[in-house]
């Protein structure tokens, strides 16, 4: 007996007609061709399974002395015939795997992970603009996106963006500067952390080292931690101690100048509509994308407003919108001073906002106004009270370096 | 089991051999099928015979001499065959 398959594979119900089932089924047995669920349904009817490889068989033990009628197929080769000898399930089946083929060159969502001084909405303006975005196409060069991110967000210092299927998932790290508080056990200075002139120092241990007025740098010494002492112990080697170093503390404040300057448009212009107008069909299809009004578009000035009618990413992105295009006649007039002050002092106010610590005070504010050809310039002059100094440990060498060590007391 | 038991179990390929659990029963060593309806089954096993009777009885397979019917099986019989015909049941 040859590899006939299994009734899994392929087999028939079959209903057999006529006298003695019972001689059939022992030449059956005798053939060894494996039946199922034989079922008589009375002295000359019976149904029964077999294998789809031993109907010839069975037919020729049968002979014309039982009618055999096929009633049902079984298995997954005639259902595999069947899906596949239909020409339209077949076109059906190309058209699901194309689109499916087709939306997985999509990005349909964005997720981004581990903004926190961001918003996320400013991570996915920036990543719109360099040419991720929800509904682009796959291919966009992730490193090229990354490098965008560096450059127009401050203060990140890993992205990572990933395929997971049509999702984009896009993880940032930003950095986090925590500055590490000396150990009160430890001798420190206090150092600016700022530049500006020195308005006044309180130190409440160490020795004050700027005096009011001086200009101070990142790094400068405001309050020393090393106290220099007049040792009484005369003719004891305590007597050689001129200092000793102690934990400074205390409030230091300067001034700090701020320069910036702004730029306004000198000249403001005002759209007046001519009335021709033009409506047209904006459609985007995946890559293509096509828009008839800007086919026929003539003007040399225009406003453009366009009305979504709607938008999926998925399966595929598409999107549909009505545009209309009015001409418009570009009158140029120069902005009057009231506005171009008001622009400044909210520009001001926003640099204030932005560029400024919080508990600072505002002690002079001037603004200068300069014409150029087509701007008008706006200095800023800011001078700003604010308290800054950090700690700094005091490093002494080990006993055995006594350069560190001298360099440290000189 | 003894040498000659052990030998009944592998080797008497023409006795028949019958398992019976709740609605089904098991016969080996199935050589032709004499009577078959839905309240009886006869089959010949080489050397003997054995009936079920039973209500709604089916024949859920048969395949390499075995065959598995299931329904209402009330009784099992064995019959002398071919030498022992006269001998009755």
């Amino acid at each position: 007996m040859g590899n006939r398959g299994s009734f899994l594979e392929n087999s028939v119900r079959i209903r057999v007609e006529g006298f003695e089932h019972q001689k059939l089924l022992s030449e059956c047995i005798k053939n060894d061709i494996p039946m199922r669920d034989i079922h008589p349904e009375s002295d000359v009817e019976m149904t029964l399974t077999i294998m789809e490889a031993d109907l010839q068989e069975f037919s020729r033990l049968a002979r014309n002395r039982y009618k055999i009628t096929v009633l049902k197929e079984y298995g997954y080769k005639p259902a595999a015939r069947k899906l596949f000898g239909n020409k339209s399930t077949i076109a059906g089946l190309v058209i699901f795997a194309l689109i499916l083929f087709y939306q997985s060159t999509f990005v349909s969502e964005i997720r981004v992970y581990g903004y926190e001084k961001y918003t996320e909405a400013q991570i996915r303006e920036s990543l719109k603009e360099a040419g991720l975005y929800e509904g682009c196409s796959k291919s966009v060069d992730l490193e090229k996106v990354k490098l965008h991110l560096y450059r127009e967000l401050d203060n990140i210092t890993w992205i990572g963006v990933k395929y997971i299927g049509n999702l984009a998932e896009v993880t940032i790290v930003e950095g986090v500067v925590t500055p590490i508080p000396v150990d009160k056990s430890k001798p420190c200075h206090i150092v600016a952390d700022k530049e500006g002139f020195v308005d006044k120092i309180i130190a409440r241990e160490g020795v004050v080292a700027a005096m009011p007025g001086t200009y101070v740098k990142p790094g400068d010494v405001l309050i020393s931690g090393i106290v220099p002492i007049k040792s009484t112990a005369y003719g004891t080697p305590e007597a050689s101690l001129t200092e000793r170093y102690v934990h400074a503390a205390g409030e230091a404040y300067v001034k700090v100048p701020y320069r910036m300057v702004f730029y306004q448009e000198k000249y403001e212009y005002e759209k007046k509509l001519t009335g021709r107008n033009l409506y047209g069909v904006r459609l985007e299809l995946g890559d293509f994308k096509l828009n008839t009004a800007k086919l026929l578009y003539d003007y040399s000035n225009s406003v453009y407003t366009e009305k979504t009618l709607f938008r999926f990413i998925r399966p595929i992105p598409v999107m549909l919108g009505i545009v209309r295009i009015d001409e418009v006649e570009v009158i140029r007039r120069e902005r009057a001073p009231e506005a171009v002050a008001k622009e400044a002092n909210r520009q001001v106010r926003q640099a204030i906002r932005e560029k400024i610590p919080e508990k600072s005070q505002i002690l002079n504010k001037s603004l200068k106004f300069y014409s150029g050809e087509n701007i008008i310039g706006v200095a800023v002059m800011l001078e700003t009270l604010e308290k800054i100094g950090t700690e700094k440990e005091i490093v002494i060498g080990n006993p055995t370096d006594r350069g560190t060590e001298d360099q440290n007391r000189s | 089991m003894n040498v000659k038991e052990e030998l009944l179990f592998d080797f008497s390929i023409n006795m028949p051999r019958v398992l019976i659990g709740g609605k089904t029963g098991i016969f080996d060593n199935v050589k032709r099928i004499v009577f078959i309806a839905e309240n009886s089954i006869v089959i010949d096993h080489g050397d003997r015979f054995s009936a079920v009777s039973g209500d709604r009885l089916r024949v859920t397979m048969i395949e390499e001499g075995r065959m598995i019917v299931t329904g209402e099986i009330r009784s099992v019989e064995f019959y002398s065959g071919k030498k022992g015909e006269e001998n009755g049941k």
